[in-house]
């Protein structure tokens, strides 16, 4: 991408002293010399394990935290020299989502309170509010204490409050959290209509891995302070050097017919294998390897459907997110 | 299931609140004066949070309760363990029927916020509080403490400060001190909130040899079906009822003829291509329902979850709706009907035969 | 900068407006506060009654006890907030974890600062105006408008120095980590000095010499001693009384607004150095807020 990124970070370091006892303490790195370039109007996720760094690397980039050791440029500010500016032009949703929420002030009047501390222009204040209530199903809330709706609710709430103002970068630390199944899917959607409507650049951590597989361009995956590997799933299944492999099961499928049906599958481009099992007439099944199998899927169904072969189910079997995150993790030992 | 054989035994139990909703016109003075002198507002609405509820647990199970938010878990729980009386029904848990005698027999884990925690302190002296709190003798206390730290795997954090800890550790700790206390029934509310992949993992291996080789019986509530994947029932709960009970296959029995088709197909086509999708889907006899989604990232795809009659030719004819169509298909797969699918299922089974009031 | 400043405003305004929402949705509060302020000026009251015969002298603080105690109250009820509550906020701002979320904001440092304080200025000073209506509608005190505009320059030095004073204890809470209730300067200044010198219901003068010269340190001695001359009926504006009025050569009021000023010019500045210091190193550390 030609366009200059978001945030460019060249090796930070963020080191915590942790207290052993009363005298004696030990340096951690919790984020430790860390690359990374945030295009904009992507949407980046920080996958890793607990502690692995992520929220200080986050607290960083937002201007909260300052770093102990290299550069960073956020939105082209400097994160030592301008964490100023940086900081009135961010937006964070914190996995607490009753931080900043006054259960005294009705679920309006809170985010009446953090428009005006955000600067929302007056005249677009009103409508903002009655969008955002309206689109995260909040409007018949409006007038409710928010110790009186349930946690998802003002879980959408803080995710309310981050949105009034459409600053150019939007950090989400755990935003389904505690959500439930209809909330969660929502918020999702809510992300993504965002990301592209406004091309607000969206950094966001989950524990929920299809999660970033769902919504994010790329994700960087951390563990003990390092990014272990950055770039979008696509890339990184192909550099887990598997084929991504398919099981098509099929009806009956007679000699003649088979015979022909893999001569015809094997000649598609970038197939690597193909081979046909079933003894048993009703246990047909055909295994498709190929790389990257997406392309050739169809054509493969195309093929058996044209030789009137019936195809009882279909199962593509490429490595998910959640795969190459316990690779990336658990392999670090031994690269 | 006898009810002898019970250890939770809850019988028509209904919990209203009295929530108050104040009018967005009083503000400033106005409503200054009119809150200092009307002493009560008497506009409060009703909620029923949980309505003419029954079930048992038998002793040494994992119980699973699912539910949208704001459907009563909450509720239920805080009467199950005695921190709320019940307007009407009945419940014995352990044999007790008493609020007092309740309330020792379960312990109650809530990952809610981080109450009660002390933060100057310690994770390990944060444990001997609570037990020491509890009326645990020391020496035993430190026994357990030992043992809850090694099987939360956290023996090499035990001297850090609350304050250190990342929020899933702090979570950890939560979860640490409800197995402190010996008790026979487990309540986890939400246990996996910020916990990471492989935590969660090792939670549910702990929660599940809790139950087999310790006979502790296990309630859990998650949005996440994962964490419910140990539980041999599941209670589904909405709007404050129980819709339906049962272990998965049970509750998917209804939907015995159905399966579920998952496939991801390019979307290259202008105009409202969701609507499109579903409409000439739904068209389909072997259809019985279509969720459309936006796929992955920025692939340009539709995610399309199909629920399909088992028996025909299912997945030719939707295979060759799309080859008609010429959008290519670009992973498929056939996967059993997630918990979301059946709640909805049965949500639907429930407010459309008017069950619900 | 003019932007910059409407803006700043603006956010003080919501903020004292969610405060005071809050304020008033807790009603026996409202009343609890109303009879505090009642009770306390009774007990004035009370002891005039018991001060009327006797034949203590308030030398150059005029002749009526009331409206000597309450202008007492007065500059008590101002530094309790001022200088007694910051800290104390600045606690419930990084308990409640919304330290984070205020510096996310075009705010600067010192606005969330400001503004959460309004809860106790609501809560504090109508007090002051509450007290002097009770004083002297229930309880005969009168008070002397002839030196209006200078009483009302003493209000605003002393309303200064102790929010500096304020904002030097709060910056404590970062500065120096304490994360208790309590932290020293407030507990040095005002359980200890102001209880000790200050003196609501006595005058300075009757304290030994040494506790006098402590009194000195503090601001409230010279606003207290400024406003009882100059509203306090029969009050003396020439005769010292202050070891500091003793060892300058001005004229009693004088030597007060040149403490004052003095002290106002050194603990302000200090205050906001120290309060944005404070912050600096809990952005260094990570410790803005209790939440990770």
């Amino acid at each position: 991408m030609a366009v200059e990124p978001v945030i460019a970070l060249q090796q930070l370091v963020k080191t915590f002293q942790i207290r052993d006892s009363l005298f004696r303490s030990h340096p951690l790195n919790a984020v430790d010399n860390v690359d990374l370039d945030v295009h904009t109007g992507e949407v980046l996720g920080l996958l890793g394990r607990n502690g692995a760094g992520k929220t200080t690397l986050i607290k960083m980039m937002a201007g909260l935290l300052r770093p102990d050791g290299g550069t960073g440029r956020v939105l082209g500010y400097d994160v030592y020299r301008d964490h100023k500016k940086i900081r009135a032009s961010v937006s964070l949703v914190a996995p607490t989502a009753d931080v900043g929420t006054d259960n005294n002030l009705t679920v309006r009047q809170n985010l009446e309170f953090w428009a005006v501390v955000y600067d929302l222009d007056r005249q677009l204040r009103d409508q903002r509010i009655d969008e955002l209530l309206t689109f995260l199903n909040l409007k018949s809330y409006e007038d409710h204490w928010p110790i009186s709706i349930s946690a998802g609710m003002r879980q959408r709430l803080a995710i309310a409050r981050s949105l009034l103002v459409h600053n150019p970068i939007l950090f989400l630390d755990e935003p389904t959290v505690k959500l439930d199944a209809a909330g969660a899917h929502a918020v999702r959607e809510f992300i993504r209509k965002i990301n592209r409507e406004f091309g607000i650049t969206i950094i966001l951590t989950t524990h929920f891995i299809f999660e970033a597989e769902r919504l994010c361009d790329r994700v960087a995956i951390m563990d003990e302070g390092k990014i272990m590997s950055c770039d979008s799933v696509a890339n990184l299944r192909r550099h887990l050097q598997r084929y991504d492999s398919s099981v098509i099961q099929c009806g009956e499928v007679p000699e003649s017919l088979r015979r022909e049906a893999i001569r015809h599958l094997g000649a598609l481009p970038q197939v690597a294998s193909c081979s046909f099992q079933g003894e048993r007439a009703e246990a047909a099944q055909f295994e498709i390897s190929a790389d990257p199998l997406e392309s050739v899927l169809f054509d493969a169904l195309k093929t058996l459907r044209a030789h009137d072969i019936d195809i009882h189910a279909v199962d593509t079997n490429q490595p998910s997110l959640e795969d190459i995150f316990l690779d990336t993790v658990n392999s670090k030992g031994a690269s | 299931m006898t009810p002898q054989s019970a250890i939770i035994d809850v019988s028509h139990v209904s919990k209203t609140y009295r929530g108050v909703s104040i009018d967005r016109k009083e503000s400033g003075i106005g409503l200054w004066i009119k809150s200092a002198f009307r002493l009560t507002s008497n506009r409060a609405r009703t909620v029923r949070a949980l309505d003419d509820v029954s079930f048992q647990i038998e002793a040494g199970e994992i119980f699973g309760i699912y539910g949208a938010n704001g459907a009563g878990k909450t509720t239920l729980i805080k009467i199950l363990s005695g921190l709320l009386l019940p307007e009407s029904g009945s419940e014995r848990v352990n044999g007790c029927t008493g609020i007092d005698e309740i309330k020792d027999q379960i312990s109650y884990i809530s990952t809610n916020g981080w109450m009660g925690l002390e933060w100057q302190l310690t994770v390990y002296e944060n444990l001997m509080l609570y037990g020491h709190i509890f009326g645990i003798p020391t020496s035993e206390l430190r026994r357990r403490c030992d043992s809850v730290l090694g099987l939360f795997g956290m023996v090499a954090g035990k001297d850090k400060h609350i304050s250190e800890l990342s929020a899933g550790m702090r979570q950890k700790v939560t979860l640490m001190r409800g197995f402190l206390l010996d008790r026979p029934i487990l309540y986890l509310d939400e246990p996996t909130v910020s916990l990471d992949v492989q935590s969660s993992a090792a939670l549910r291996q702990i929660l599940v040899d809790a139950a087999r080789r310790d006979g502790k019986t296990v309630i859990v509530t998650s949005h996440n079906p994962v964490d419910l994947s140990i539980c041999r029932r599941i209670m589904l709960l909405y709007a404050g009822h129980v819709i339906a009970l049962g272990c998965e296959a049970e509750l998917a029995s209804p939907l015995q003829g159905i399966k579920a088709l998952r496939l991801t197909c390019a979307n290259h086509q202008s105009g409202d291509g969701a609507a499109d999708l579903v409409g000439g889907l739904l068209q389909l006899d072997v259809v019985r329902d279509v969720q459309v989604s936006e796929g992955n990232g920025r692939e340009n795809t539709w995610r399309v979850d199909l629920l399909v009659h088992r028996d025909g030719h299912a997945a030719s004819e939707i295979i060759d709706w799309f080859i008609a169509r010429d959008m290519p298909i670009v992973r498929m797969r056939s996967a059993p009907l997630t918990l979301q699918e059946l709640y909805a299922y049965h949500v639907d089974r429930t407010t459309v035969s008017g069950g619900l009031a | 900068m003019m932007q910059q400043l409407r803006r700043e405003w603006a956010s003080l305004m919501v903020f004292s407006k969610r405060e005071y929402i809050i304020w008033s949705s807790y009603r026996v509060n409202a009343w609890m506060w109303f009879l505090d302020v009642l009770f306390n000026t009774t007990i004035v009251f009370m002891l005039s009654l018991l001060t009327r015969d006797s034949t203590l002298d308030f030398a150059p603080y005029g002749n009526n006890y009331v409206t000597f105690v309450v202008l007492g109250f007065c500059v008590h009820y101002i530094s309790w907030t001022n200088l007694g509550d910051p800290f104390r906020r600045v606690a419930r701002i990084y308990w409640g974890g919304t330290m984070d979320l205020y510096l996310l904001s075009p705010l600067s440092y010192l606005t969330p600062f400001m503004g959460i304080m309004f809860r106790s200025v609501i809560d504090d000073y109508p007090r002051v105006i509450l007290s002097l209506l009770f004083g002297g509608i229930f309880f005969g005190a009168a008070y002397s408008v002839n030196q209006l505009p200078l009483g009302l320059l003493f209000l605003a030095l002393i309303l200064l120095s102790t929010l500096g004073i304020g904002m030097i204890s709060a910056s404590s809470f970062y500065l120096l980590n304490f994360k208790q209730n309590t932290e020293p300067v407030r507990f040095l200044l005002q359980d200890v000095i102001v209880a000790l010198a200050a003196g609501i219901y006595y005058p300075i003068t009757v304290l030994p010499e040494s506790l006098q010269i402590l009194g000195g340190f503090i601001p409230h001695t010279y606003a207290l001693d400024a406003l009882r001359r100059l509203i306090v009926p029969g009050g003396d504006f020439t005769t010292k009384a202050l070891p500091l009025q003793h060892w300058l050569p001005f004229a009693p009021i004088t030597t007060d607004i040149v403490a004052l000023t003095a002290m106002t010019l050194v603990v302000l500045p200090l205050g906001v150095w120290m309060y944005v210091s404070g912050i600096e190193k809990a952005r260094r550390k990570g410790t803005l807020t209790r939440w990770q």
